[in-house]
């Protein structure tokens, strides 16, 4: 993290806390005379009716700002815990150490429509979990194809969280139970984590719901946010299932049953589609009991709810992945372990070199394929290794024989020739010798100025004994704003 | 979001609007407070920890400044000048209600009243309100939020400006540490050593 967002962090946070209340500035000094330079100014000519009124009013102010700041000077008017519930709506409730609801604020659309006019605000928790996880029934958010529900606590003393969790998760179970449905809570204490943080902002989703994800991506980091984002909660829990997540005070707990599948074929289903398609690579009729071994499990890649079935048969493994909910088949990948009879890879089995490059392209995103170059491409027994350069990045892309994008590693290109122009032009229109510059560094961000690419730049520039750090940013036109330079001790 | 040095008024706008209340025109009051009452109010916050107190002075800060705005004179510096008016007047709300007792977890809490804050906003407002001393706390409301330059903060605070460039590094240092969960250990420790 750098200094520079830290104190952009520090910025934001207490321009969200401070109050902007000019009204009560102005009533005071609108009716004041005040002695300016020896001559009195009377800043406002008001007839006596008009300062009478003044006066009740602000006699009416005042008693209501004491009302008021006594008020909030009561310990249970405190936010003590923010708890966070999470389904595909986004509801955040906050309470105070007696549980006692001080807001409910819908985080999303579904939100808004589970809250609809209710007004929770001075309720029991209970009461309010009891509402909201009913509107959620009532709108058919949670069925017996959605159980899951993830419960996420913000709170810093741990017997509250306990409380807390406690509360909620039963209040959920037993009002599934009434609706004959069983319940599947997730529950986890929200952690400062810059990650999720960062997620929930750019994804519009809840600090809950990203931290969530992080966790599934600390386990396998071949899943993008992008894709899980989208993903409701009944869904994250089935993939989560698939990881033991380890016991820390920031994981995560389950309660009640696993999330429901039963959206999805099932996984009996998929393997006899799995064996079907096995059937027709040997070319011969495939049964549960002629495998050596077999494992399957219910999985999310590329956008879709997948089986995961892997079976060894004849000597030889094949992966394939079933679609979860048509039950289309793709094989993944086969490759020789022995002991039996093992079959060549047919060309039938696999796709087209061309096809990979598809694939390759789409999954990196490569819109034009002019702007591609050093593409290579080689095929061996289990996968197609392709490598191009494109937006500056060189991909290596690994395909297997069915088509599926396995996974992608990349690395900047330095462009010598932007970073000299940019370099130039800073020089140039600050008036720094650049002799004087070092650690010169160009990333390209993320917006758009005028239309324009946008770059950041970082750099140090030494002057008199003394070392300045910098930082601006630079369009591709040549245009420098947020410049900032800091001695460095 | 605008970034910092957009949000940042200029020492010449601040100028113009003070000059324009010396004439008792209430909107260049206006608009002063919005452009600066950000600052003030996280100033008196780090200064007395405590919602109400930095409500008050907040009022306060901006009513002094429409009766004092004729004796105007440091061109250049009035978000120093403003500043100062709010620290005065924390001061002689210490002196008054003799506040030298340690803040409760409570009163600490209380900032975050009727505000919508993330718990990363939190973390970063408690960081600064419990984890930092007084003057790093400071220095970094006043580099941070209000946009002065540690030259300035120095000439404010009667400080040499190496150390208010020191005590801001290791201002930042903490408050990343805690932004990236490294604190948690540390304070536990510490919380073990006062007990």
């Amino acid at each position: 993290m750098k200094d520079k967002e830290v104190k952009n962090k520090v910025n934001e946070s207490f321009t969200k806390v401070s109050p902007d209340d000019f009204g009560s500035v102005k009533t005071t000094c609108g009716g004041q005379t005040i002695e300016r330079g020896g001559v009195a100014v009377k800043t406002a000519k008001h007839n006596g009716l008009f300062w009478k009124l003044a006066t009740a009013f602000l006699a009416l102010a005042l008693v209501a700002m004491a009302v008021l700041s006594m008020v909030m000077f009561i310990p249970g008017r405190a936010v003590a815990a923010t708890v966070s519930l999470d389904v595909n709506p986004s509801i955040q409730i906050q309470v105070n150490s007696d549980e006692r609801v001080l807001s409910v604020t819908p985080m999303n659309k579904d939100g808004e429509i589970i809250i609809g006019d209710m007004d929770l605000k001075g309720a029991q928790l209970q009461v309010a979990v009891n509402a909201v996880i009913g509107s959620m029934l009532r709108n058919g958010y949670l069925s017996d194809i959605a159980n899951s529900v993830l419960v996420s606590v913000d709170s810093n003393k741990q017997d509250l969280y306990n409380k807390v969790v406690e509360t909620v998760t039963s209040e959920i179970t037993l009002r599934l139970k009434e609706n004959d449905l069983d319940a599947s809570v997730l529950s986890q204490w929200i952690k400062t984590n810059d990650k999720a943080s960062q997620i929930a902002r750019d994804y519009g989703i809840s600090v809950g719901k990203a931290q969530l994800i992080c966790k599934i991506l600390e386990q396998n980091n071949t899943y993008s946010v992008d894709q899980l984002a989208l993903l409701t909660i009944n869904e994250l829990n089935l993939i989560l299932a698939n990881y033991n997540l380890p016991a820390t005070d920031d994981g995560i707990t389950q309660n009640g049953s696993a999330a429901s599948d039963k959206k999805y074929i099932g996984e009996q289903e998929a393997m006899t589609k799995a064996l079907e398609k096995l059937g027709e690579i040997v070319g011969a009729e495939v049964t549960e009991t002629d495998l050596t071994r077999k494992e399957i499990k219910l999985d999310y890649d590329d956008g879709l709810m997948v089986y995961e079935v892997e079976v060894v048969y004849n000597g030889r493994e094949y992966e394939f992945e079933v679609n979860a909910i048509d039950g289309t088949v793709v094989l993944e990948d086969d490759k020789n372990v022995g002991g039996g009879t093992s079959r060549p890879v047919q060309p039938s089995d696999a796709v087209t070199e061309e096809a990979a490059k598809q694939a390759a392209f789409d999954k990196v995103g490569v819109t034009d394929e002019s702007l591609v170059s050093g593409y290579f491409c080689e095929r061996d027994d289990d996968d197609f290794e392709i490598e191009f350069v494109y937006d500056s990045k060189k991909y290596e892309v690994d395909v297997t024989l069915g088509g599926i994008v396995k996974s992608v590693k990349w690395r900047p290109i330095s462009n010598t020739a932007t970073t000299n122009s940019f370099l130039d032009e800073i020089c140039a229109q600050k008036n720094l010798d650049k002799s004087k510059v070092s650690n010169f560094k160009v990333e390209k961000d993320d917006d758009l100025r005028g239309g324009k690419e946008v770059y950041e730049v970082e750099f140090d520039y030494l002057d008199g004994g003394r070392r300045y750090e910098c930082e601006c940013k630079i369009t591709a036109d040549g245009t420098i704003y947020d410049w900032e330079q800091e001695i460095d001790d | 979001m605008p970034t910092i040095s957009e949000q940042t008024p200029s020492a010449k706008e601040l100028d113009k609007y003070i000059a324009a209340i010396a004439q008792n025109d209430l909107r260049a009051l206006e608009t002063l407070y919005k452009k600066t009452h950000t600052a003030v109010y996280a100033y008196a916050l780090s200064l007395t920890r405590n919602r109400e107190d930095a409500q008050d002075i907040l009022q306060d800060c901006f009513i002094k400044v429409y009766e004092s705005a004729h004796t105007y004179s440091s061109h250049g510096k009035a978000m120093s000048w403003i500043l100062t008016i709010a620290r005065n007047l924390a001061l002689s709300r210490f002196r008054k209600y003799a506040r030298n007792v340690p803040i409760s977890d409570e009163v600490l809490a209380n900032v975050f009243a009727d505000t919508e804050t993330s718990p990363e906003d939190r973390l970063v407002i408690m960081g600064c309100l419990e984890q930092l001393s007084e003057e790093e706390r400071t220095i970094v409301v006043l580099h941070a939020v209000a946009g002065m330059k540690h030259r300035h903060i120095a000439s404010h605070l009667g400080m040499p400006l190496p150390t208010v460039l020191s005590k801001y590094r290791r201002a930042l240092k903490k408050l990343k540490n805690i932004l990236t969960g490294e604190h948690s250990n540390e304070r536990q420790r510490s919380k073990k050593q006062s007990e």
